[in-house]
């Protein structure tokens, strides 16, 4: 399978029957489709069973796809549904921080001893912050910072328009920033 | 901050994430010079982002790979297709037995009415009459049904039942439903010639 081939011909190789094509369009879109996962969860205790069940469904329903150049989307709407039938198969689920995982996982980006603390409390409080937000802002937070897909790709993920995920990011980053600075968020407003 | 408006934080946030047009840039820069609160703001996304960022890597990253998740996904949609058609089966062998209970219950229901009851039965209250060529042991004999008053008793689903006669004797009768009269088989001890 040659790589340069885009994920629309992929996903059209997928739908025939291709195993690999559609591991491998699984494989370029999975840092933001984790990011997303996540977000919507809210938590990452869960996150490899339901990024399971969203493989599953995807492998049984590629099919059903109409339209092979709006896979991400497809597949946004497909992890979305998921993770929703997982939250109705569990039931009550503490979702607070764990702060001493956090700090475990920075362990691997954090370079210099002296700003772990500093860098774990930072990211311990972002995370803190994100958790909090809306399911709209939060999508849109995590999505932007998993480093992976420019605005025009976060706006077909999320199945928005450009300037309306530009304008939850703005204000999920004024949200986040205020709850770290220990501010009143005083403009964060619902409308678009 | 109030003096930044949506339309600034969206340009500053764009030029954060390397998504900002010459031209865009060229009107922040504008305004960065004479705000600020802009900067200070500027300053304070840059930080937060990169925060963020190792945040939100940390958090998701780990776990099994892609490839490791594709298999085991691709091993259960397998398993999950074999389940269904087991399933089927198990639908398919659920209408198997419906039908064949449907089929027992028209049979057990139908069967007396064809067959008759096999089971010999004592009837109270009447007395047949031998009225025959003979009747010798072994032999059969024709028999009538004679009412002995009071109310006849529930002997309309019997085809077949059993009564003795005034000298000890046995008779299997048959046929007593609808007034109709059948040879019966004499069981009882040989009447002395």
């Amino acid at each position: 399978m040659d790589m340069t081939q885009n994920e629309s011909a992929l996903a059209c190789a997928a739908q025939r029957g291709d195993k690999e094509a559609l591991q491998l369009l699984l494989n370029r879109n999975w840092g933001w489709l984790r990011g997303l996962v996540y977000s919507v969860l809210a938590d990452t205790q869960d996150l490899d069973d339901v990024l399971q069940e969203v493989c599953v469904r995807v492998i049984t329903r590629i099919h059903t796809l109409r339209e092979p150049e709006r896979f991400r989307a497809w597949l946004a709407a497909v992890a979305r549904r998921e993770v929703l039938k997982h939250y109705r198969r569990r039931t009550h689920r503490n979702i607070q921080v764990d702060q001493s995982m956090i700090s475990l996982k920075l362990d691997a980006y954090v370079r210099d001893p002296r700003d772990d603390v500093e860098k774990s409390e930072m990211c311990g409080r972002i995370l803190d912050a994100v958790k909090t937000l809306p399911d709209k802002y939060r999508e849109v937070f995590v999505l932007a910072h998993t480093g992976e897909l420019t605005y025009a790709e976060m706006a077909e993920v999320l199945d928005v328009p450009m300037t309306t995920m530009q304008i939850r990011l703005v204000r999920a980053r004024r949200m986040v920033q205020n709850q770290v600075m220990g501010r009143a968020d005083s403009r964060c407003a619902n409308d678009e | 901050m109030n003096e930044i408006n949506d339309r600034l934080e969206i340009l500053i946030g764009k030029l954060v994430d390397g998504e900002i047009s010459p031209g865009e840039r060229q009107i922040l820069e504008r305004e960065l010079n004479v705000n600020s609160q802009a900067k200070e703001l500027l300053e304070q996304l840059r930080s937060l982002r990169q925060y963020s960022r190792q945040a939100v890597a940390a958090e998701v990253s780990g776990g099994a790979s892609a490839d490791q998740i594709f298999e085991r996904a691709w091993q259960q949609s397998r398993k999950s297709s074999y389940q269904r058609i087991i399933r089927l089966d198990g639908h398919l062998r659920f209408a198997v037995g419906l039908a064949a209970g449907l089929i027992l219950g028209l049979a057990l229901h139908f069967v007396p009415i064809w067959g008759g009851s096999k089971t010999p039965m004592q009837v109270p209250g009447e007395t047949l009459v031998a009225k025959g060529p003979s009747d010798v042991a072994g032999t059969p004999v024709s028999v009538v049904p004679v009412k002995q008053g009071g109310p006849r008793p529930m002997t309309g689903q019997v085809d077949w039942y059993v009564f003795t006669g005034p000298n000890g004797e046995q008779w299997v009768v048959e046929g007593v439903r609808e007034g109709l009269v059948k040879t019966a088989d004499y069981r009882g001890k040989p009447r002395p010639m």
